[in-house]
């Protein structure tokens, strides 16, 4: 019986996506798709953070200095996008560990002290996560996208 | 005195039969002129009604969305439409999410945004033509949606699924049946599907809701990675 449970565990634990080499390399393709250009690129930004305020409407007090009230205030268009850039190093560095580390720690640097709740960055995920298959229409991975950004989270949140 | 003898004069006349019988004439004359000129409205009627009918405004419709998709301008990937007047492209990722971005709002216009075509049980059939990959005559493929859902903070898509069926063999009546999953978009009236989690992933389904309405669509059967097409079927809605 004991082992049985072993057993099950071990299929449980193997089964349950990580962000192993092969997914990392999986994400950054999909992001490659996703991530596009010009227009689309503001456009796809927007659409993230609608997603985002509109799960938590008072995360935008957070971004009172940059256009928050308005997403659409150029001075917020230009905080999505440096967001999505920064996020863009972090997959693009997916495969390289040292200079994923080096960015990750950036930007827990930069995010500390200004005291954002674990929920902020899971309604960031949520976000994400139905905004990119959105995008890209077809053949996304959301297991792995769920490992990766959780990985990524937790180098920006420092635990 | 005079008064008197006016009023006797009056009645004299009033009931004169001659001149009764000569006013019932000239009302009965006036009854058969209306009545020769509603032979004569009948008869114009009649020659109307065997002249061709007014087209049915569905039918101009159709006929004005194929005109438009002829005509472009079509936007590029990833954008919708604004329509009206003054042509306007906008990303797809926002229509219909409560944020108006078309210069004329047209991007949440409730004919737009329309849910018609994700109803629970909506079906969409048509005789497929296979290019490649199956070795089939045309046969009927049937697009059926089995669950809806949309999500409040992001409502800019409405995440289904359905399944996707055809007759393998006429005579035997075998059907091959193919659970997917995907979204429908707004902006490009789009119904985009591909094989559900964990199936062979054989098939996928776009449908383009081009035609006017929610009840025709242009729909074809692709292979769900290259988005090469296998198979198109004009659709309707049953």
């Amino acid at each position: 019986m004991k082992t049985l449970i072993l057993l099950l565990a071990f299929v449980a634990v193997a089964m349950a996506t990580e962000c192993d080499n092969l997914t990392r390399l999986k994400v950054k393709a999909q992001w490659r798709r996703a991530y596009s250009s010009g227009h689309n690129r503001e456009d796809f930004a927007q659409a993230i953070w609608r997603a985002i305020f509109a799960q938590a409407p008072e995360a935008r007090s957070l971004f009172k200095r940059v256009g928050g009230d308005d997403t659409t205030s150029p001075e917020f268009e230009a905080h999505a996008l440096r967001v999505l850039a920064g996020f863009d190093i972090t997959i693009s560095t997916l495969d390289q560990p040292e200079a994923l580390k080096a960015e990750l720690d950036h930007l827990e640097k930069q995010h500390e002290g200004r005291h954002i709740p674990d929920n902020y960055f899971e309604a960031f995920k949520t976000a994400l996560l139905h905004v990119l298959p959105a995008q890209l229409g077809r053949c996304w991975d959301k297991a792995a996208w769920s490992a990766c950004f959780d990985y990524i989270a937790t180098g920006i949140k420092g635990h | 005195m005079w008064y008197v003898l006016l009023l006797i004069g009056l009645a004299a006349a009033a009931s004169d039969p001659y001149k009764e019988r000569r006013t019932q004439y000239l009302l009965t004359s006036q009854r058969l002129h209306v009545e020769q000129l509603e032979r004569d409205l009948h008869a114009l009627e009649d020659a109307f009604g065997k002249l061709s009918p007014d087209v049915d405004p569905k039918k101009v419709r159709q006929i004005k969305a194929r005109v438009s998709n002829l005509e472009g301008p079509h936007c590029p990937e990833h954008q919708g439409q604004c329509g009206g007047d003054v042509p306007q492209c906008i990303n797809d990722l926002l229509f219909c999410d409560g944020h108006e971005d078309c210069r004329n709002g047209r991007d949440e216009n409730p004919e737009v945004c329309s849910l018609a075509p994700t109803h629970v049980g909506s079906s969409y059939t048509g005789v497929a033509t296979w290019t490649s990959c199956e070795e089939s005559e045309p046969h009927n493929a049937v697009v059926t949606i089995t669950a809806s859902e949309r999500k409040s903070f992001f409502p800019a898509r409405v995440w289904v699924r359905a399944v996707l069926a055809f007759e393998d063999d006429e005579h035997s009546h075998h059907v091959r049946t193919f659970p997917l999953r995907g979204y429908y978009n707004f902006g490009r009236r789009a119904l985009v599907l591909g094989p559900e989690l964990g199936t062979k992933p054989l098939y996928g389904v776009r449908c383009y809701f081009n035609l006017g309405d929610d009840d025709h669509a242009d729909c074809k059967i692709v292979a769900p990675a290259s988005l090469s097409i296998c198979a198109h079927f004009s659709a309707n809605r049953y």
